[in-house]
């Protein structure tokens, strides 16, 4: 899959997160996603960034963000390259059940919650983390 | 951007909110409404304006929960449908007692 991809550089820092969310919420909304879709990719982002954020650096470091539509158009695809430590996000499991509120730990449901409303999320290792998120595009005649 | 609006009547506490519960804005709304727990034994937590949560926002819903848990009740008003589907799948909707609009 080639991509029709704008990119933007950032630090790993909170700082810029309202950017990055913009960046891809406007991207979204370019390829044709309908406005529910753009907020599950805003989510989606936001899962994905933050966890950038909150571990790939001891400190911060840099991050490249792209998003756009695949040349095809039929999806829309965004991704996120840090020079963090190695980490797979599409490795990590569901958040277990509990038997009670008290006994309920969330760790992970950020990152579960991205893979759940994205239809396709691939990492690699490549110098650094790359996580690529896909969205199909629907035809507007499927939209309800 | 959130905005947090408090009703204390008695040992119930209502908590409008209204904007977006995520990153930027959780922080500041779990230390708003655990500062003002005190006494309380019903929670209500009013999504009627709510137009967006995340997974930090759900935590604070988790946390509140637990902090209510033994002495009194949450429950989670007027959801709309795209917030509801976020607790759905986020698996919290069994433990969380959630209303939709």
């Amino acid at each position: 899959m080639r991509y029709i991809t704008d990119s933007i550089d950032v630090r790993a820092d909170d700082s810029v997160f309202d950017d990055v969310i913009e960046f891809i919420v406007e991207r979204a909304a370019r390829a044709g996603l309908s406005n529910e879709e753009q907020k599950q990719m805003r989510l989606a982002a936001e899962e994905l960034f933050g966890n950038i954020i909150d571990h790939a650096y001891e400190d911060t470091g840099d991050v490249t963000v792209s998003a756009g539509q695949d040349d095809a158009g039929t999806a829309f695809v965004m991704s996120f390259c840090d020079h963090g430590v190695p980490f797979d996000p599409t490795a990590v499991s569901a958040p277990k059940a509990a038997e009670s509120i008290k006994d309920l730990k969330v760790g992970g449901l950020g990152i579960f919650l991205a893979g759940e409303l994205t239809d396709e999320m691939t990492y690699r290792y490549d110098g650094g983390n790359i996580l690529t998120a896909v969205k199909y595009i629907k035809r507007q005649e499927n939209r309800s | 951007m959130i905005n947090i609006d408090t009703i204390k009547e008695g040992s119930e506490l209502t908590v409008k909110l209204e904007g977006d519960l995520d990153r930027t804005t959780a922080a500041s709304t779990e230390e708003r409404v655990l500062s003002e727990l005190a006494g309380v034994e019903q929670l209500i937590i009013d999504f009627d304006k709510l137009a967006y949560i995340s997974s930090a926002g759900l935590r604070v819903l988790v946390k509140l929960c637990k902090q209510m848990e033994g002495h009194g009740t949450m429950a989670v008003i007027n959801a709309d449908k795209s917030v509801a589907d976020i607790i759905s799948l986020s698996g919290l909707k069994d433990y969380l007692n959630v209303k939709e609009k």
